[in-house]
């Protein structure tokens, strides 16, 4: 399988908050990667290092195989198909739905037909199409995560980076929300799944990334990483015994 | 169709979509056209004039301050720039405004890169601090240099013959008055069409959320000082045509701080971001002020001005923060709502 990004020996400290610990994973294309660990482990540190937030102090990350990402601001990240959401929705929130969609849409094509087209397009694929005109301030907390990926999904990511994106959600939203994760997943977009909602990673990734006070714990297939005593231990605790 | 083409069509239909959207506005404008031919008094004509050009600056001051909420008080800067080059250029060379103003654009377009581009790098605030100054250094680098620009005294025209619409010369007030009506419903074209534009939907998505912008590839600083290039040109015309009515300026009067919080509250009490607020804004504050001249001259050593300023923006602020003409939204709403129960009833 063929890497999409590599991270290697990350590391990136905050004024004495060492927020990423020489950190190495790999995202393989096409696959659903979970991120997992508790929270302040650096999850979404790494999310920001990688679409150019932060720089990280040291180490390397490797996107398609040849690009090196050190130099490159937010915008030249995102044109090259790094994709991210945050872990608080940041709807526009005066613009409509629509033209949320529609603003970034007009950024990646070169005609307002072809825009407005993928804009429409979107909001369907990712059951928006119904609060199109409703101002995106006005949808409730599910329909928000949802815009935000209909955003950055018609910059037509190759990764997608969804930070926490079913926090604060009801557990029949929840399962919209996967369905829509993996809805998008099989359009051949890779995905960085951040969660710490265990239950969830489990039915929806193809690996999984323990990370924790962050480092690396683990990495492996879901099962596998959930047997291992050291996750069970330093991160579930007694916690996923009684799950 | 090629992508201009498609663009431009874009635009103007925009502009024929809000004027049937805005009948009132239509029939206001009807108004305006007709109120010379009805009022004789040369003083209520010369009100609205000045209301005219006000207003057009309060538009191209919510090109950027209303689609990107980035708060300028630098405005006089362009509106002064705008008004030397013309007069400066007539003066020395009998130059037509309608060529000066094209100079007056490149300076002010100048200008104002000279404060955004340091100043939209920076998040926040920063812009709307940085640009309070402004207006002093501007007027006096005017003051310094008199040999140019006639220092404190300012430049004079002297007595213009030859009435001509080329040198904005006119024979009768009336005039100025299409002109300026012209000039502003122009600048309410400009604005509608950037609204409309790729530009104005970038600028309204870093208005509402600057970091998930830049994550989605719009850069902000860029669309920002785009946006501050537009509204300097648009100020800089209204100071061109401006000066030819006004025939001298005077720096200290032009190019004040007072003359910059007059265009921002103009934009902000009629209604940030919105196309007729700054109309409507001007409408009240030019009329209040000339009020305030006549009956309040000795109040507070003439501060009465500055005051009106302040209570305005205190009110405003506390009741209607999204500008006066919102309040046009709710009565239609009220009137549609009064219609459909009474069409409801009738059945
Ligand atoms: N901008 C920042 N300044 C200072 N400390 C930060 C900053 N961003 C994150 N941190 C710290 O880095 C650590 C990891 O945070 P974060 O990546 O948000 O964790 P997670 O997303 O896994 O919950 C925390 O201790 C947090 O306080
Ligand atoms: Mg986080």
């Amino acid at each position: 399988m063929k890497k999409l990004l590599q991270i290697q020996d990350l590391d990136k400290s905050f004024a004495g908050v060492h927020a990423i610990d020489r950190l190495s994973f790999n995202i393989f294309e096409g696959e659903i990667l979970a991120l997992i660990g508790p929270n302040g482990c650096g999850k979404s540190t790494c999310v920001n290092l990688i679409s150019g937030v932060y720089i990280q102090d040291s180490g390397k990350i490797i996107f398609d195989n040849q690009c090196e990402l050190y130099k490159q601001t937010i915008q030249e990240r995102a044109k090259m198909g790094l994709g991210r959401t945050f872990q608080s929705p940041k709807p526009f929130t005066n613009l409509t739905v629509r033209d949320s969609v529609l603003t970034i849409a007009l950024l990646y094509n070169k005609t307002w037909k072809e825009a407005e087209r993928k804009t429409d397009e979107m909001l369907e694929f990712l059951d928006l199409a119904s609060s199109a005109s409703v101002p995106s301030g006005k949808l409730p907390i599910e329909k928000r995560k949802w815009l935000d990926m209909a955003r950055v999904m018609v910059t037509e990511p190759k990764l997608l980076m969804l930070d926490e994106c079913l926090a604060g959600l009801t557990p029949s939203e929840m399962d919209n929300s996967l369905s829509i994760v993996k809805r998008i997943n099989e359009r051949g977009i890779t995905i960085l799944f951040i969660e710490h909602v265990i239950s969830a990673v489990m039915q929806l990734c193809d690996r999984i990334v323990v990370m924790n006070e962050g480092h690396l714990l683990t990495e492996g297939e879901p099962k596998n990483v959930m047997a291992n005593p050291d996750v069970i231990r330093a991160y579930l605790g007694g916690d996923y015994e009684h799950a | 169709m090629s992508r201009t083409d498609r663009k431009n069509s874009l635009h103007i239909k925009s502009v024929f979509h809000v004027l049937r959207q805005n009948p009132i506005a239509v029939i206001i404008v009807l108004v305006f056209a007709l109120f010379p031919a009805v009022c004789g008094n040369i003083y209520f004509i010369n009100v609205v004039i000045e209301v005219f050009f006000f207003a057009a600056l309060g538009i191209a001051w919510n090109v950027l301050g209303g689609l990107a909420k980035q708060i300028s008080w630098s405005s006089a800067c362009f509106f002064t720039i705008g008004a030397y080059a013309g007069i400066m250029m007539y003066l020395s060379a009998g130059v037509s405004p309608w060529i000066s103003m094209f100079i007056g654009i490149a300076a002010a377009c100048l200008f104002a890169l000279v404060i955004g581009a340091p100043c939209f790098r920076l998040r926040g605030v920063f812009f709307s601090i940085a640009t309070i100054s402004c207006t002093t250094i501007l007027r006096q680098c005017l003051i310094v240099f008199k040999n140019i620009t006639g220092g404190s005294v300012g430049l004079n025209f002297g007595i213009r013959k030859n009435y001509s619409l080329w040198m904005l010369t006119f024979r009768s007030k009336t005039d100025f008055y299409y002109l300026s009506l012209i000039w502003m419903l122009a600048c309410v074209a400009i604005f509608v069409a950037v609204k409309h534009a790729r530009l104005g939907y970038y600028l309204r998505a870093v208005r509402e959320d600057e970091d998930a912008a830049a994550s989605l590839g719009i850069i902000p600083s860029k669309l920002k000082t785009k946006a501050f290039l537009i509204s300097a040109a648009m100020m800089s015309v209204t100071g061109t045509l401006y000066v030819f009515r006004l025939g001298y300026v005077d720096p200290n009067a032009l190019c004040a701080h007072d003359i910059s919080v007059k265009i921002g509250l103009i934009a902000i009490l009629g209604g940030m971001g919105t196309t007729w607020g700054p109309v409507l804004g001007a409408f009240i504050i030019i009329p209040l002020l000339e009020l305030c001249n006549y009956y309040l001259q000795d109040f507070a050593g003439g501060g009465a001005g500055y005051a009106l300023y302040g209570l305005l923006i205190v009110l405003i602020v506390l009741l209607r923060p999204s500008g006066l003409i919102t309040l046009a939204d709710v009565i239609r709403e009220k009137m549609a709502k009064r219609k459909a129960a009474g069409s409801a009833k009738g059945v």
